[in-house]
């Protein structure tokens, strides 16, 4: 069973461009994803420089950098590297 | 994100702060609009060139400045900016309409959709009042002329095929303060408005905006070393839950904005909660029946243009603002007062107190938190020598008040006496016609909160987590 590691910028930049509201991002899950995936916050990655603030907020999925992440992108992201459809809520 | 007006006021000030702290705000200001919207970029509005020219109204606001007192189009940002610094303008009613972002509503009617089948029963037609409806070649009408925007056509169609259009400013003032003028733009009328932010929160198209003091405060902190002056933030209690991290993790981070002292707002609720408690006390002994708490800005408002005969039913102790400023001003007579919270109306109220010299919402913090990467949760929590209890603290919350005040003469009430505590959480329409109802006498209570937003001021206008 394929696993998923999603880290969460929640520095200043991105908590108010949204990621406040990926915190509780997990309640969002299908139970099946229980352990499958792994949720992490990071104080400020460093993504949201120069111009790039226009697409915070960032999470990192696996390694690879997702801008403007809003929960329902998010989900389907991770639903796709779990091989999983997306979840209907 | 939940909606885009929230992220291009937070991007705009993120930026605003960035180019000042690159130290090239004079020049960079005029270009932040074009740094925004760039010429083959993504635009929400019509072009390019329509969101750049409702940004520069934007920055307008964040300098002070309204957008209805443009006398010249052609005027450059740089040249408010300077004016700004030499004489910075008048924090007066602290909302104004960007007219070039107020285009999008028409005005209120009521409209067929494609939804309706020219039924045979009609009861659009049959129940209209003034004849404005009639079915012709199987499609109901609308005769605007002689619709009186009732609603019974909408309410009655079994189909639901008649909406009402909305204007959601209009619609969401509590006290009919904001309307269409001729040219169809909003126009607020400030006799009647009480600044509880209900239209900057409703309009789709983010065209009512604050303004605000966040320049001017960028550079009053940043010469505070020529002017030798001292600053004091004094943080409302909402502050509790808008940023990651515990709250003296956020004193902190405010610190590091060149602030010489924080006070808690909390610990002038604890006086508010004192003098309010044994104020309600004299008030029943003296059997002049309902006393209101009087914290809550947009609501001292309401009543003070609403209600004016009401005004002897607020309880007169001074709101938490008011006391906080005074803890700071015995700590330095000198000290230079910035309110730091989630209100609107606080600006307002802030005006006619004559210890607090600027505020500062939520949103403005983090905005300067973003641009110089200070992330409170990252930082180790400062401790002030004189924290406020939890009740004070819990001022931020729908009935933390009532909470305070009954907890502080729990043991005091006379023999006899029967506590009749009502609350009013959220100031809406119907809010107000039950707010009439208890100034007529013709609601039972004996204390009455009120809170212009819905949950408390942590879910303020300008809060993290509206």
């Amino acid at each position: 069973m394929p696993t998923v590691q999603l880290k969460i910028c929640i520095g200043t930049t991105c908590y108010m461009l949204g990621a406040s509201k990926l915190m509780n991002i997990e309640t969002e899950f299908p139970p099946e994803w229980k352990d499958r995936v792994e949720v992490s916050a990071s104080p400020c990655l460093g993504l949201c420089e120069a111009d790039n603030v226009c697409h915070a907020p960032y999470v990192i999925i696996d390694g690879e950098t997702i801008p403007n992440a809003s929960p329902g992108r998010v989900i389907s992201e991770i639903a796709r590297r779990l091989g999983e459809p997306v979840p209907q809520s | 994100m939940t909606n885009g007006a929230e992220f291009i006021r937070r991007e705009l000030m993120i930026r605003m702060v960035r180019a000042f702290d690159e130290g090239n705000l004079e020049e960079e200001i005029d270009r932040i609009p074009i740094r925004i919207r760039p010429r083959h970029g993504a635009f929400s509005r019509s072009s390019v060139w329509h969101d750049r020219a409702v940004l520069k109204y934007r920055i307008m606001a964040l300098l002070g400045y309204s957008c209805e007192g443009e006398t010249d189009e052609a005027r450059p940002l740089a040249s408010y900016l300077a004016e700004m610094r030499r004489t910075p303008p008048s924090p007066e009613n602290p909302l104004t309409v960007c007219s070039a972002g107020c285009d999008g509503c028409r005005p209120r009617m009521y409209m067929v959709t494609d939804n309706c089948r020219g039924c045979f029963s009609r009861p659009c037609e049959f129940n209209c009042p003034k004849k404005a409806v009639t079915v012709t070649n199987q499609h109901s009408h609308i005769d605007q002329k002689l619709c009186v925007k009732c609603g019974k056509c909408a309410q009655v169609c079994p189909y639901h095929a008649i909406v009402e259009v909305t204007v959601p400013c209009e619609e969401a003032c509590p006290v009919g303060a904001i309307r269409k003028n001729e040219f169809g733009v909003a126009q607020i009328d400030f006799s009647k408005c009480i600044f509880c932010g209900a239209c900057f929160r409703a309009c789709p198209f983010s065209a009512i905006v604050e303004k605000t003091q966040l320049v001017q405060l960028l550079y009053e902190l940043r010469d505070r070393g020529q002017t030798g002056r001292h600053f004091t933030a004094i943080v409302a209690p909402a502050a509790m839950t808008q940023f990651p991290g515990t709250i003296e993790q956020l004193f902190a981070a405010i610190k590091r904005l060149g602030f010489d002292e924080i006070v808690e707002v909390a610990l002038g609720a604890d006086m508010t909660t004192r003098n309010e408690a044994h104020e309600f006390l004299e008030f029943q002994k003296e059997g002049r029946g309902l006393m209101t708490t009087s914290c809550c800005p947009a609501w001292v408002n309401l009543v003070k243009k609403h209600f004016p005969a009401f005004l002897p039913h607020v309880s007169t102790t001074p709101s938490p603002m008011v006391y906080a400023a005074g803890i700071a001003k015995e700590l330095n007579p000198e000290t230079k007062i910035v309110f730091i919270g989630p209100c609107i109306a606080k600006r307002d109220e802030a005006l006619s107190k004559e210890n607090v010299d600027y505020v500062l919402s939520f949103e403005e913090l983090g905005a300067i938190f973003a641009a110089r990467k200070i992330d409170p949760v990252a930082l180790d929590p400062l401790t002030l020598p004189n924290p406020a209890s939890d009740n004070g603290r819990n001022y931020a919350k729908s009935c933390g008040v009532t909470k305070a005040v009954l907890d502080e003469i729990a043991d005091e009430f006379p023999p006899g006496f029967q506590l009749d505590a009502k609350f009013i959480d959220g100031l809406d329409r119907k809010a107000v016609a039950q707010i009439r109802l208890y100034t007529m006498g013709k609601l039972p209570a004996n204390f009455l909160e009120v809170m212009a937003c819905k949950g408390g001021c942590q879910n303020g206008p300008c809060s993290l987590h509206r």
